[in-house]
């Protein structure tokens, strides 16, 4: 068919709007394969564009009502300034309007000069004034997130073991580009906590930040940071029989942001986080924001640069958790290609992908517990590894604690997690209940281990334990009942350099 | 002081320009959830949204004295939201939405699908706030209470013509550069 004979864009898009908006456009559409793609494009996009969003919130015109008030901003029919020849209304200024009296205004009224200056020039005036101020306070506010920025100092943080983050998980859905791999990506950033460093080369102003909405001081400078625990799960990547996706990569990742603002805004502007997440993925940033109405709100931007496309930076930071709390309103900086060596607080949580529920399965990894982490674009984990970054000496890495445990972590029977006495580092591993899935394979494996033990499981339950020292990885796989036999059940050990897909199933 | 239930939309006008804040509230109440849309729609973000919209009715409200009729008050209303949004999104930073959590079952499509038609709805958004500032406007306008071109026009204080070009080119783009979207399927 030729070009010209094809429905124009502005009748397809009013087809797409409304049903026959178009002068007989069927015989065309249903001949022509081009139209009728446009046109389910266009429909497409509508459908999209107009999908519902939530209602306005309750209250938000009573607020807005509430702010004019406040801010002097309803403007009263009596309050209304007009010049001598009453030919021009002014704006009435901050003294003039609403309907309290100002003191002393009245044995000025009559004054030509005076209301005349009022009203011409004292706006002017202030408003003058106002931009000096905020210029003056910006140009501060920027050289205080500069020196913070540019601090070679790096924070120290302490853990205390017994903090938890208790914040329900965030679902963080992204696609990566297609150049790099195709399919979703489900990321679930499971905890978010905001922890408080202390950076004390610099503290020139004191500053507040909402915790949990009650307002902690810190000083100007002051680094704040949070560790993220990242589960990724990758279409394709480790897909089951049962054609149900599912496959966890893990990461957790510290971050910091310097406070640039008075935390009256309670806000911290600067947030990306660099996360490993899935194999074959690039760093991926995500950005954390700190909603102004307190809410909890971290959102996933996810930029995935190629592979050394961006510059590098490196650094090292010794990070040691002081003090956190659960609060996500955090943004925070990791840029690639950064050495960490955390100290943290984990709790990793799996999640079902597919299929009609979501279900949340956790595992539990008790604190402290130590390892490196080397952002690496081009140098992707493995899927389902929770990787430690290879050629960085870990001061010390005890997988599971108690080499032997008298009981089964898991056992289909007894829901409750059995909890070994806690050890020096890593305690133990818990696997909770899963009502319709075993676990069919728990591998710790440690390229200087002496023991590594991955997997007991015969139908009744399945232990992982495991000691090493040293960079190493730690993976689990989830299998639903059908595709698991008994076989599959048994011990197994996977030396480490298998790839982790060969033990999938 | 009661109101008449029966009041006027010029009426209502009149006592809010004179302060009455009941009046004042009775007048703008049934834009609330239109402004809220145009101000999801700019920002995409519920809470920016609510920053947005209550921002655009503080403007409105402050502005209410200035107006003199001579347009459709509920036009007057738009384009006053719509360059209050539009500004106002500029001095936010760029944020991409986040899906509530996955905690419940979810009797609805698979993450897999979910993940797709919530990608799309943020792409589409994120292409809505890269076009131009005139088509964005329109596209805007269209889109959020498909308000007719004639409207669209007054609010924009452009020819109508204007207006339906701006739309369909505005659209034009959107479809272009989401082609790749919609190839793999990913219509909601």
């Amino acid at each position: 068919m030729n070009r010209a004979q094809h429905l124009s864009d502005a009748a397809l898009i009013a087809a797409a709007e409304r049903a026959g908006a178009i002068a007989d456009p069927a015989d065309h559409l249903e001949n022509c394969e081009s139209c009728a793609r446009r046109l389910a494009e266009y429909r497409a996009l509508l459908a999209t564009a107009r999908a519902p969003i939530p209602p306005a919130p309750k209250g938000l015109l009573e607020r807005a009502i509430a702010r004019a008030e406040t801010e002097g901003e309803i403007i009263h029919a009596h309050d209304r300034i007009t010049d001598h020849e009453g030919e021009k209304e002014m704006i009435p200024n901050a003294f003039t309007s609403g309907n309290a009296p100002v003191p002393g205004a009245e044995s000025l009224r009559g004054f030509g000069l005076f209301k005349k200056f009022k009203a011409r020039w004292l706006p002017e005036i202030a408003a003058t004034a106002i931009v000096i101020a905020t210029l003056g306070l910006w140009m501060q506010q920027r050289l205080t997130a500069e020196r913070a920025d540019l601090s070679p100092t790096l924070p120290t943080i302490t853990l205390h073991p017994d903090h938890r983050f208790d914040h329900a998980p965030i679902i963080w859905e992204t696609r990566k580009p297609r150049s790099v791999v195709t399919g979703p990506v489900r990321v679930t950033l499971t905890r978010v906590a905001l922890l408080k460093v202390r950076a004390e080369d610099f503290s020139h102003k004191p500053y507040t930040l909402l915790i949990d909405g009650a307002v902690t001081p810190l000083k100007s400078g002051t680094l704040i940071g949070g560790i993220l625990l990242v589960e990724a799960n990758n279409r394709g990547i480790t897909t089951c029989d049962s054609g149900w996706s599912f496959g966890a990569s893990h990461a957790i990742t510290s971050f910091r942001a310097a406070l640039e603002r008075d935390s009256s805004v309670a806000r911290v502007p600067v947030i990306t986080v660099g996360v490993f997440t899935a194999p074959a993925s690039a760093m991926q940033r995500i950005r954390l924001t700190l909603g102004r109405s307190g809410t909890v709100e971290a959102t996933g931007s996810v930029a995935l640069p190629a592979p050394n496309s961006e510059p590098r930076r490196k650094g090292a930071w010794r990070i040691i958790i002081d003090h956190f709390k659960v609060n996500p309103q955090v943004q925070v900086t990791l840029p690639d290609n950064t050495l960490l060596r955390v100290s943290a607080l984990a709790r990793v949580r799996i999640q079902e992908s597919g299929g009609r529920s979501h279900a949340m399965y956790p595992i539990d990894v008790e604190p402290p517990w130590t390892w490196s982490y080397l952002s690496q674009s081009s140098r992707p984990l493995a899927p389902g590894w929770l990787s430690l970054a290879s050629g960085i000496a870990l001061p010390e890495l005890d997988a599971f604690g108690d080499p032997t445990p008298s009981k089964p972590l898991f056992h289909p029977a007894d829901p409750r997690p059995t909890r070994p006495a806690p050890a020096r580092f890593l305690d133990h591993v818990t696997l909770d209940y899963v009502p319709d899935w075993y676990v069919t394979a728990v591998t710790a494996r440690f390229p200087s281990m002496s023991v590594s033990r991955e997997v007991r499981g015969a139908g009744a339950g399945v232990e992982a334990r495991g000691t090493g020292r040293g960079a190493g990885r730690l993976s689990f796989v989830l299998r639903p009942p059908s595709s698991v036999r008994a076989s599959r059940l048994a011990p197994t050990y996977t030396p480490p350099s298998t790839p982790f897909r060969n033990h999938r199933r | 002081m009661i109101l008449d239930d029966t009041l006027s939309e010029s009426a209502l006008i009149e006592q809010a320009q004179a302060g009455q804040v009941e009046a004042l509230a009775r007048l703008l109440n049934p834009y609330r959830e239109s402004i809220f849309r145009l101000a999801y729609r700019v920002c995409g973000r519920p809470d920016d949204a609510e920053d947005l919209a209550q921002d655009a009715l503080v403007r409105i409200i402050h502005g209410l004295p200035k107006y003199r009729g001579g347009c459709e008050f509920r036009t007057w209303v738009y384009r006053v939201a719509l360059h209050s949004c539009l500004s106002g999104r500029t001095r936010s930073r760029e944020t991409a939405p986040l899906p509530e959590s996955l905690e419940t079952a979810d009797p609805g499509p698979g993450p897999e699908t979910l993940a797709i038609q919530s990608d799309l709805r943020r792409q589409v958004e994120k292409e809505i706030q890269r076009l131009p500032r005139a088509y964005r406007a329109a596209v805007l306008l269209r889109l959020t209470d498909e308000l007719s071109y004639a409207e669209i026009a007054e609010t924009l204080e452009i020819p109508v013509a204007t207006a339906l070009t701006r739309v369909h080119r505005g659209m034009k783009r959107l479809r272009a550069r989401l082609q790749p979207w919609l190839d793999e399927g990913g219509q909601p």
